[in-house]
């Protein structure tokens, strides 16, 4: 009976971690999936850096307001930069608590990058377009 | 799915561009152009094929590598930042076993362009080489200006996987290894995140390497 209860005991302590590990995991992997599709933007904004780049360096009355549009497109950028850079993948020494907590908040930051970098590269894009740049 | 469908298709094309040949040259990717030329009277005309064009990066020895460091070289390229939390590490681990395949071998290097150098200074890209074991002149962790690199990743390095493709962008982040010959010429693209395909680029490479007369492109 005793061995019984032991086993039981052991049974569902496996099946508590294992649950604590996917619930780990499926929390990452929500934060680097909205980091991955941000990737696919930032290769757009560059694109578009490119453009604005040359538009910028032309004598045309849409000059500064390329050069304004490259601010906001470096920002996006570099704010991604930063968040690749803070962003801690390894979580080590924290409990399960701490890393649920720390990828939630990392959600909300990535996804608020997430909205910044579709506001450069749809801006950046639309303002190409009304210069007839492509 | 849009990266299982594009890699598919290269696959695809790989097989159709082999079985075409009836032996194991591989294809060639990118735009081409019929020159026609006359030597001694005889009009001839031959294929030119797109290069990947003259380039300058630092290395994490902070030497300055560029395209004239490849001349005659075989070599794969990839793109990555140090930081990458998703498909990076797998990347690096798989393209380490192409490293520790060729590194004695002076014709074969590899070339991992970062794209975020911002942060991936060369100390830190020194630190990464070192934390992978990686020594030497085989492998060359690459800084550059950011947009210099997504240039020359789409419009050169990338283009076996944009053509075959139906969606567009997004292609710099999804891990593919790149194959460019001696003649600076794009061989073939390959899923770095997958093993199977990283042993295949492996056998391409000797193929490659065995390759005497100038390949018939598709």
């Amino acid at each position: 009976m005793k061995k019984v209860f032991f086993t039981a005991i052991c049974l569902l302590f496996l099946y508590a971690c294992t649950d604590k590990k996917a619930q780990e995991q499926a929390a990452f992997d929500s934060v680097t999936n909205v980091h991955d599709k941000i990737m696919g933007e930032d290769e757009q904004l560059m694109k578009n850096k490119l453009l604005l780049d040359s538009l910028a360096g032309k004598n045309t009355p849409a000059k500064d307001s390329a050069s304004a549009w490259i601010n906001k497109v470096v920002l996006a950028d570099s704010a991604m930069s930063t968040w690749m850079h803070n962003f801690d993948p390894d979580m080590k020494g924290k409990s399960h608590d701490q890393k649920m907590d720390y990828l939630g908040k990392q959600k909300q930051l990535v996804k608020r990058l997430d909205t910044q970098m579709n506001v450069a590269v749809s801006g950046s894009a639309d303002f190409l377009r009304k210069n007839h740049i492509k | 799915m849009k990266k299982i469908f594009s890699v598919t298709l290269v696959l695809a094309l790989f097989a159709s561009c082999k079985s075409n040949n009836g032996d194991n040259t591989l294809p060639i990717y990118g735009s081409r152009r019929p020159v026609t030329k006359t030597v001694n009277g005889q009009t001839t005309t031959d294929t030119v094929y797109a290069t990947i064009p003259p380039f300058k990066f630092v290395d994490q020895y902070n030497d300055t590598i560029s395209d004239k460091n490849l001349a005659g070289k075989i070599y794969v390229a990839d793109f990555f930042f140090t930081s990458c939390p998703s498909i990076c590490p797998v990347m690096q681990r798989n393209m380490l076993n192409v490293y520790n395949a060729f590194k004695t071998d002076p014709d074969i290097k590899i070339l991992s362009f970062t794209i975020d150098p911002k942060y991936d200074s060369v100390k830190v890209l020194k630190k990464y080489a070192d934390k992978l074991g990686v020594s030497g002149n085989t492998w060359w962790f690459l800084q550059g200006k950011k947009d210099t690199t997504y240039k020359l990743a789409e419009k050169n390095f990338l283009v076996a996987v944009s053509r075959d493709t139906t969606a567009p962008g997004g292609y710099v982040h999804q891990g593919y290894f790149v194959l460019v010959d001696k003649e600076k010429r794009v061989r073939g693209a390959y899923d770095g995140t997958q093993p199977d395909q990283v042993n295949q680029l492996i056998a391409d490479i000797k193929t490659l390497k065995a390759e005497r007369a100038p390949a018939v492109g598709q």
